[in-house]
Formats: C-alpha cells, sequence, structure tokens
C-alpha cells in the first residue's frame, strides 16, 4: 500500500506543486474518493482534509523508507531538505552577528569556486612576476590564498565597517606572491569594493545564495527544481531586508556582471571580475 | 490549418521581445579578436533551435549547455523512428528523381527496394517504408504524372539569413534546411512521418517550423537566390506540411507565429548570455515556465512529445552521495564547452552570411579572403556522371591548400551547390584515387549521396564531415553530453557503490575534507 498509485500521486502532486512555487503549507492536496480516504487513515504521514474529501502527504512527517527510496520520495525529499536549509538560514539571520558571518562565509565560497581568468589588452601588459604565477601549477594552491585575501578585503572594507563586526584572519600567512599580485591589480578591486558599497544588496545577496548553495550541496539537494526554490527564497528574504521589489533585485543582479566589467574597461589588465562575482545554480 | 489553434491559458510567461539581436562585431567576424572567454554575441540558429525553445525554454537550455540533440526529436519518436523518418525522405526525394528521369510510376515499389538494398536499410525499416509508401501514392498519384513534365523542383535546399524579421524591425539570424521546394508548383513542403490518418491538424510545431524555414527563403535577396532557385517571389508559395496520409496548407499569416518566434528567440538569446547573472536567473525563469504555452510541464504530467523528459525528471540514484558538490563543478564545463561551440561553428555561420548578404563590401571581401581557401573552396562542374557524382575543378588559386588539405587527413566535404545563403547541400567525399581525378589540374571526383540536379551551379566545398563541421566543434557537445550522463549516473545498491570505484572517486574528491586522502596519512603508511 505504501507505494500504491494513490500515495504516489500524493507525492506526484506536492511535487509538482513545489515546482510551481506553491507554499509548503498549501502545496500537495489531491483529491480522493472516499475508499482512498479510508485507507489513508493507517499512515501517519498522510493528511486528510475530510470536509473537502482530498489528502496529501504531510511534508512536515518522516517518510518512511521505502518510499524515500522511490524517485518521488527522493525528489521531495530535496525539497523538504531545502526548506530546512532556508529556515536554517531564516533563523541564522535574525541575529546580525550570525547575518554577517553567514554572508562572509558565502563571499568566502564564492571566492574559493570562482575562476580567476586574467586578460590582458595587449601583449605583455601583464606584469611578469604575476604572469609567471597565474600560468605556475602552483596557481590552483595559490588561488586558494588568493580568495582569502579577497574575501578579508571585502569584508573589512565594505561589510566590517557598515553593517559587520567579525574580522577574518590576518593576512600575514599570505605568501608575498599573492600579496603582489593583489597590490598589482589593487586600483580595480578598489573600484569593485566601491561598487559594492554603493550596492550592499547585491554583496548581501551573493553572500546569502553562496553559505545557502554550499548547505545545498552539503545536503545532497541535487533536484534542480529544489535548488530554483533556494535561489527563489533567497532573493525574497534580501528583496524584504532591503525594502526593494524581487523584480528589481534580478534586474540588479543582471546588470551586474555587465557593471563590474565597465568598471575596469579602461584597464590593461585585469582579472574578469564578471567570472567571480557569479550567481550559481 | 494549424497545429496551433487554440494556445488555452498562457502558463508560460511572455518573454519580454528583444530589441536588438547581439550580432558578432566585423573585428570578430575578421577574427582580429582572440576567441576567448564568452563569446560577445548570441548563437546562430538553426530553425529547429527555434522549434525547441517554442516548445519549451528548458529544452535550448538542455541542448546549449548538456549538448543534447533536440527535443523536436521526441516528436518522430524513438531513434528507430528518425532513421525511419529520414529514409523515407530520401526515398521520396529519390523516387521523384527517378521518375522525372524517365522511370514509371509503377516502378516505385521495386525502387524502394532497389534503394534499400543500396542504402542497407534492414526488413523492418524497409516494411514500414513499404506500408507508408502505400499510403503516400495513393495520394500522390496524380501529382507524380505531372513529373513527366520535368517540373522543377529541389530538395534540401540550405537556407541562411541574417535579416529574418518577425513583424518588427529587429533582425535574427536563421539557417535550416527545406526538405522540397516545387518551383512549378510554387509550393515549400515539410515532409514528415508524424500524424495519423484521421488527423485534421497537421502534426505539433511541424507548420511553425516550415513557416520559419519560409520566413528564412523569404527574407534572402534575389541576387543569392536566383542561380539554384531563379527570380521567385517566395512570399506568395504555398506551404504544405506533407504526412504520408495528408497535405496540410499552412496559414502564413497566422500571427501566432510571429509571437513563438520573437519568444523563442528571447529564450535564446537570455539562455546563451554570456552574463553568468543573467543565465542563472535565465535558467530559473526557463524552469518556471517549462513546457509549451498553455500545455505545462508537470512532473508525472510531462509533454510527450519531449524527447528531453528524461533530462528533466531523470531517474535518481542514490550514490554517489556528492553528486550535488559533482554536478556544481561541472558547470562551468558545460559553458566553456558551449562557448567553444560558438567561438568556432557559431561564428563560421556568421562569416559566411556575413560574406554573402552584408551592405559592407569590404567586410563581405575580407571575409572571403579569409574563408576562402581555408574552410570553403569554390569550383565549378566539369561533368555529372550519372548516379555516382561529378567531376569538379577547384580554382586555381585554391589548388595548393586543397592538396595540402587532402594529404592532411581523411577530409569530408560538403557540397553547396549555388550559395550558403540558398544551395543545394549535399555530403561529398572527394575520390582523389579514382581514374576523373587529377589533382594536379584541380580536377576531383566528387561523390554525391542524394539526388542531384545541379549541372549548371556553383560548387563550393565546405570542409568537414556533415554541413559545416569545419572544425569538430561537436566533438565539445559529445563532452557535454557525457559529463550530463556521468552527473545522472549512480547505482542504488549500498554493497555496490562502496565497492565502485567512480562512485567512491566522486564521493571523495567532492566529499567533506575528512574524506579526503591526505599526503601525512600516506606517508603514515609508508613508514
Amino acid at each position: 500500500m505504501i507505494r500504491s498509485e494513490v500515495i504516489l500521486n500524493m507525492l506526484r502532486t506536492l511535487i509538482r506543486d513545489l515546482d510551481f512555487g506553491k507554499d509548503l503549507h498549501d502545496a500537495g492536496w489531491l483529491p480522493l474518493k472516499e475508499e482512498d480516504v479510508r485507507n489513508l487513515q493507517q499512515f501517519s504521514f498522510c493528511e486528510v482534509d475530510y470536509e473537502n474529501m482530498r489528502g496529501r502527504i504531510n511534508p512536515l512527517s518522516k517518510l518512511p523508507e521505502d518510499l524515500l527510496l522511490t524517485n518521488e520520495g527522493l525528489i521531495f525529499s530535496d525539497y523538504i531538505k531545502s526548506v530546512d536549509v532556508i529556515k536554517e538560514v531564516y533563523r541564522r539571520c535574525e541575529d546580525v552577528k550570525q547575518y554577517h558571518n553567514i554572508i562572509a562565509s558565502g563571499l568566502k565560497f564564492m571566492f574559493q569556486k570562482a575562476n580567476y581568468v586574467f586578460w590582458e589588452k595587449e601583449g605583455d601588459s601583464v606584469p611578469d612576476e604575476v604572469r609567471s604565477l597565474i600560468l605556475s601549477p602552483q596557481w590552483v594552491r595559490a588561488s586558494e590564498k588568493f580568495a582569502n585575501l579577497l574575501t578579508q578585503s571585502l569584508l573589512t572594507t565594505i561589510i566590517d565597517g557598515t553593517i559587520g563586526e567579525d574580522r577574518l584572519t590576518t593576512t600575514q600567512e599570505e605568501n608575498n606572491e599573492i600579496l603582489k599580485i593583489f597590490n598589482a591589480i589593487k586600483t580595480q578591486w578598489i573600484s569593485i569594493v566601491k561598487y559594492f558599497s554603493e550596492h550592499p544588496e547585491l554583496i548581501e545577496f551573493l553572500g546569502l545564495i553562496w553559505f545557502t548553495f554550499k548547505r545545498v550541496e552539503e545536503n545532497r539537494v541535487e533536484y534542480l527544481g529544489a535548488r530554483i526554490f533556494v535561489f527563489n527564497e533567497v532573493a525574497k528574504m534580501v528583496a524584504n531586508k532591503k525594502g526593494i521589489g524581487k523584480d528589481l533585485l534580478h534586474k540588479k543582479l543582471e546588470e551586474m556582471s555587465e557593471d563590474l566589467d565597465k568598471l575596469i574597461e579602461k584597464e590593461q589588465w585585469g582579472v574578469s571580475w564578471s567570472d567571480i562575482f557569479t550567481i550559481p545554480w | 490549418m494549424t497545429s496551433l489553434p487554440y494556445l488555452g491559458r498562457q502558463l508560460r510567461q511572455r518573454r519580454v521581445p528583444l530589441t536588438r539581436w547581439r550580432w558578432p562585431r566585423p573585428e570578430h567576424l575578421r577574427e582580429e579578436v582572440y576567441r576567448r572567454g564568452h563569446p560577445p554575441f548570441n548563437p546562430f540558429p538553426n530553425v529547429k533551435d527555434v522549434v525547441d525553445a517554442a516548445l519549451c525554454p528548458l529544452a535550448i537550455f538542455h541542448k546549449f549547455y548538456h549538448g543534447l540533440r533536440g527535443a523536436g526529436r521526441g516528436l518522430r519518436g524513438d531513434e528507430e523512428g528518425i532513421q525511419l523518418g529520414q529514409h523515407y525522405h530520401q526515398f521520396i526525394s529519390y523516387l521523384k528523381t527517378e521518375i522525372v528521369r524517365g522511370k514509371r510510376i509503377e516502378d516505385a515499389e521495386s525502387l524502394l527496394s532497389n534503394y534499400c538494398s543500396s542504402q542497407r536499410v534492414d526488413v523492418d525499416t524497409e516494411s514500414s517504408l513499404r506500408t507508408l509508401l502505400r499510403y503516400w501514392l495513393r495520394r500522390k498519384r496524380e501529382s507524380l504524372e505531372q513529373l513527366y513534365e520535368r517540373p522543377r523542383i529541389f530538395f534540401e535546399v540550405h537556407v541562411a539569413s541574417i535579416n529574418v524579421t518577425f513583424g518588427r524591425e529587429v533582425r535574427f539570424p536563421l539557417h535550416g534546411v527545406i526538405d522540397e521546394i516545387d518551383i512549378t508548383n510554387r509550393r515549400i513542403i515539410e515532409r514528415t512521418l508524424r500524424g495519423r490518418e484521421d488527423d485534421t491538424e497537421p502534426p505539433f510545431l511541424k507548420d511553425f517550423q516550415l513557416w520559419l524555414l519560409w520566413k528564412i527563403i523569404s527574407s534572402i535577396g534575389n541576387g543569392l537566390v536566383r542561380e539554384v532557385l531563379g527570380c521567385e517571389n517566395f512570399e506568395d508559395y504555398e506551404l504544405i506540411v506533407e504526412t504520408p496520409y495528408r497535405d496540410f496548407l499552412v496559414d502564413k499569416n497566422n500571427p501566432l507565429f510571429n509571437e513563438l518566434a520573437e519568444d523563442a528567440f528571447s529564450w535564446i538569446s537570455d539562455l546563451a548570455t554570456s552574463n553568468n547573472s543573467r543565465l542563472a536567473i535565465a535558467i530559473n525563469e526557463a524552469w518556471q515556465n517549462r513546457g509549451f504555452h498553455g500545455r505545462p510541464c508537470r512532473y508525472g504530467e510531462e509533454i510527450k512529445e519531449c524527447a528531453m523528459i528524461n533530462n528533466c525528471y531523470y531517474r535518481r540514484r542514490r550514490y554517489p552521495e556528492r553528486r550535488s558538490a559533482f554536478g556544481s563543478d561541472l558547470r562551468r564545463l558545460y559553458y566553456a564547452l558551449f562557448n567553444e561551440q560558438i567561438w568556432r561553428h557559431d561564428l563560421m555561420l556568421y562569416q559566411l552570411a556575413y560574406m554573402e548578404q552584408h551592405q559592407d563590401t569590404t567586410l563581405q571581401r575580407d571575409l572571403r579572403e579569409l574563408l576562402m581557401g581555408r574552410s570553403i573552396f569554390p569550383a565549378s562542374i566539369v561533368r555529372s556522371i550519372r548516379n555516382e557524382g561529378f567531376i569538379v575543378r577547384i580554382d586555381e588559386q585554391f589548388r595548393p591548400s586543397l592538396l595540402e588539405v587532402i594529404q592532411d587527413e581523411v577530409v569530408n566535404f560538403d557540397i553547396i551547390f549555388g550559395s550558403f545563403s540558398a544551395g543545394l547541400r549535399r555530403r561529398a567525399q572527394l575520390d582523389i584515387d579514382n581514374t576523373y581525378s587529377n589533382i594536379r589540374e584541380g580536377q576531383v571526383f566528387v561523390r554525391i549521396e542524394g539526388p542531384t540536379n545541379v549541372e549548371d551551379l556553383s560548387v563550393l566545398l565546405i570542409r568537414g564531415s556533415l554541413l559545416l563541421r569545419e572544425e569538430p566543434w561537436f566533438l565539445k557537445r559529445l563532452v557535454q553530453q557525457s559529463l550530463f550522463n556521468l552527473e545522472k549516473w549512480g547505482v542504488d545498491r549500498d554493497e555496490r557503490a562502496r565497492k565502485h570505484v567512480t562512485v567512491r572517486f566522486i564521493d571523495t574528491l567532492f566529499g567533506s575534507g575528512q574524506f579526503r586522502a591526505r599526503v601525512d596519512d600516506y606517508e603514515f603508511h609508508q613508514h
């Protein structure tokens, strides 16, 4: 019975509703026959609305292992895990200090995952010491340190001054070569930091979305619909916090890459910042 | 008649129509800019891309980033159905050509046997073809008799334009292949195996596909069409979707087609964007708008005609457990592989189209100098060898480079009779060892697949096998497909997962730090 067509249909309905953005509390109701309603009473994971003769899988209940192993069960559990991640983020965001920690952690993850693409307008524009490092195999490891440096710089300059108190560890362990790259791109980095100081909603969104996606990955959420659910919830959260519409936030995010490219278009060489400040999907 | 009489409640949000297509700049076309990163221009879509984007925006997402073949494939059924369709189409063109050459209509079935044995068609496919042919012949006897008067009919006409419009001033690039153009009876035919005997409407989206092809040919200047098709005004042509059971006349003025096309191009542009943030938002929106207008695609209630169902809602496996992190890392590879395809393949399509159609004659000349002798080799027909091919003479200045190309590797060519904008596309094999060939004199024997009637036309040999595969850009698609299959792949049984090298490898590599092998562990075990 657990794998019966009625139960699987209820799971499918729940998935379909969540796919189309329906609230978890209203999602998944399926009109049922009287006989089905009677049968469902034996299952604690089902909810029945006797008045309207409909039933659904209770999204807050624990599904039996047998059902969880079906394709529907796996997708359902991806959604539930996403909902849990979002709840966790909401809970932690209530505390200002934790909110800043989350943003810091998300940005760090973004910088670590980033693709550091260096470009130059004409040959030999990139200083030799920078070129030799970024073209060397050591760059794979060095880029991690570079990511730490960027996170720290961004946070101390933007977030620390405006909304944060926490500082990351100092840069004393960073080696000189990394600092050389950082110093070489300092002018463009200052423009980037200035841009984000003027658009704090963007940096907060990036921090939150990357943190949330890190949690999504840790929780092994795979289903695209569940990942998109997370994306939309984070956008909603930041939009509410900043008092702007979700559409406006989307528009600003869409313009972000081009804005970043424009900021450094006069430089002779540099890093492709639009490949670093990205949105995960 | 239309396959889309009523779209129903619009469940797909209408895309904002594009105000401008992102075209390549002259320096990209002239290859003065190093190809790197995201191409600053959109792909050069073909008609099937537009139909796929109209069918479902997620289909075009899978096509671009996961290297999957078109969603429209599902409209034809499985792989067998596709092969059957190809044979059916090839045989009809072969039959018509043979009748023009003097064969009797009564010989149709024996011609089918000849065709099947020459193409090594299996018995089941031959039997299906015979049944379909009988249906078709029942209706077509009269029109086949007209073939004795030697009408002008062309099969497999490749058309490409950079000036396609859909009721507004915004121009779009588009290319595709028209199944049949019947100049004598002034009609363009899209042949398909889809549909049933009792259908009253053309098969789903086939009318839209044909309409797009008609839009392309109508937008090409007369000078480019004239060589092959003569001075024709295609605006007046009838559009026919032909199934084995019925012909459907398509209403060219259906306003829905313009809307569908504009919407599809917007999706193509947004999903091919070079802007990372925009792409993430576009994928989000594509997911929320998946399915056709008025026919949403939902879990357990998918659009049956879509070949990509299994890629949106694929069977989930329990292991590897770190598939989510693994998939995230693969994304940048998908993206990079897609960029490479645009730089290599789509840019070449733009170059060829601009070379013939752009108003700037200097740019046209520059592109001709750039491409001739490298990717394309102009030639002329010396003589036709019946049922086998042609002897062609390569222009003198390009002989050395062709000679070099031929010595380099086993090279297949596409041959276009006429122009890239409007020409007869055939697969060609250069047989340099043939007695007719004399490479020093620039004379090569070319074997051609499919019927030809092209004695007086100019010839363009395009390097690569299959149309415009000048460089192996299509291998990138295979890599994308393989990566996506790997992302979906997995096992369910605990026991097997524990021993499976690939599962262990992925879980270790993409797992949390504690799973990773550390140097000190290794050293510890060494001691």
